[in-house]
């Protein structure tokens, strides 16, 4: 037997990587040997060739881009009568620390905070200005009722608002076993004692009849 | 009294407010009947109180949820009927953990057509019609592609137009409509969530720490 000779499997350009046509794949959902003519037709441009699937018809239009950066978990909680559900993911950096007991405790305990304190925000960016705003609107009115200079007045709104987020937001809100301590200082302490990145992505909490 | 103000309407801001009757009154009188006006106007008095959850409205259901065994996919779903009674029924619950079964596996993007945003829709549309004119195709032609481009996607992002994950000779609406007629009364999905690590669109506050 000649010592060079294993043919390439499929016989095609040597050029495209199996790399390549794996990445491709992923990005655009077409199928493995759609993905490799279109890196052969476009030398191994990875741009162009999603172009071409996709001129081709062949890249479906709705794949999913595939973040793989974050690990964690998934965690539920149900109420007994199902009447009551969240779900939430909370994320860490590595996979090690997700599959954690501690980890997977924490997950639970803030499904079971969230099902109890109907935050209805994760950060206090995600409150839309339009609400702030008709929050902002009520407190002013409310305080300038009582006859306060305007200084005061602006004291009692910053201070109405805080109690709006305490309320509303997940991060702000007192942890509800612990109201000493918010969800945020919640977190802080589980990254240090974890040592790394612990952060909530998001959450849904489902109440029967309360879909809009 | 101000004739304007409806029965109706003190009734609601009621249910709303959790407030008296002569407060939501008032309170209706002073804006001008506007019920958000109103309950901010009740809010303003110190009334009522901020956080007042709405009135719950009249439907009966149940939440169920699915997580993989691993922990890096989950689903939240809420499927309604008219009566406590059947959302009781073990039939009920069964049907509502198939359909979170369906999501996970199925991942729909949107519950009903109707929750497609049009802008997307319009996108869709272009594409697709770039595309058929692009191999030549005579217009009545190229409308047929569109349509079924469109039917294409409707059928992998819409649950309710979905092929069921365990008959796939039936869509999800369908398998619903023969438990409407199963349970004698009205069933829906009011709405779902399908989380999977690592999906979620990044924050900027959290780009630096990964």
């Amino acid at each position: 037997m000649p010592a060079t000779a294993s043919p390439t499997p499929e016989g095609g350009d040597k050029r495209i990587s199996a790399e390549q046509v794996k990445a491709l794949r992923e990005a655009t959902g077409a199928g493995m040997m759609d993905s490799k003519r279109a890196l052969e037709a476009t030398n191994g441009d990875f741009e162009k060739a999603k172009d071409w699937l996709r001129l081709k018809g062949m890249a479906k239009a709705g794949a999913k881009s595939t973040r793989t950066a974050r690990e964690g978990i998934i965690a539920t909680y149900v109420h007994h009568n199902h009447q009551l559900g969240v779900l939430l993911e909370l994320n860490s950096e590595s996979d090690f620390v997700a599959r954690n007991e501690e980890f997977k405790h924490l997950a639970h305990e803030i499904a079971v905070h969230i099902a109890a304190a109907e935050p209805r925000y994760l950060r206090r960016e995600d409150v839309p200005q339009g609400v702030l705003d008709r929050e902002r609107a009520i407190f002013e009115a409310q305080a300038s009722e009582q006859k306060k200079p305007a200084n005061v007045i602006e004291k009692i709104v910053q201070g109405k608002l805080n109690d709006f987020y305490k309320r509303e937001v997940l991060l702000d809100q007192p942890f509800a076993k612990d109201d000493k301590r918010t969800v945020d200082q919640l977190l802080k302490e589980a990254i240090a004692k974890l040592g790394e990145n612990i952060t909530i992505s998001r959450f849904a909490r489902f109440k029967v009849g309360e879909a809009s | 009294m101000t004739a304007a103000i409806k029965a109706q309407d003190v009734k609601a801001l009621r249910d709303i407010t959790g407030t008296g009757m002569m407060d939501s009154k008032r309170a209706l009188e002073a804006t001008e009947g506007d019920l958000e006006r109103a309950k901010d106007w009740l809010r303003q008095k110190g009334i009522a109180r901020a956080g007042a959850k709405a009135a719950r409205v009249a439907r009966e259901g149940t939440v169920e949820v699915y997580v993989h065994h691993d922990k890096q996919l989950g689903v939240l779903v809420e499927l309604n009927s008219e009566s406590d009674f059947v959302a009781r029924t073990e039939g009920f619950q069964q049907l509502a953990h198939e359909i979170a079964l369906h999501i996970a596996a199925a991942s729909p993007q949107y519950v009903r057509r109707d929750d497609v945003p049009a802008e997307l829709i319009e996108q869709k549309r272009a594409d697709a019609h770039k595309q058929a004119t692009a191999l030549g195709k005579p217009p009545q032609v190229v409308v047929q592609i569109i349509d079924g481009k469109l039917n294409e996607f409707f059928k992998r992002e819409v649950l309710l137009e979905q092929p069921w994950t365990k008959d796939d000779k039936r869509t999800v609406n369908e398998v619903l409509h023969e438990a409407v007629n199963g349970f004698g009364e009205n069933i829906a999905v009011a709405r779902f969530a399908r989380f999977k690590i690592g999906q979620s669109p990044v924050d900027e506050s959290d780009a630096g720490n990964s």
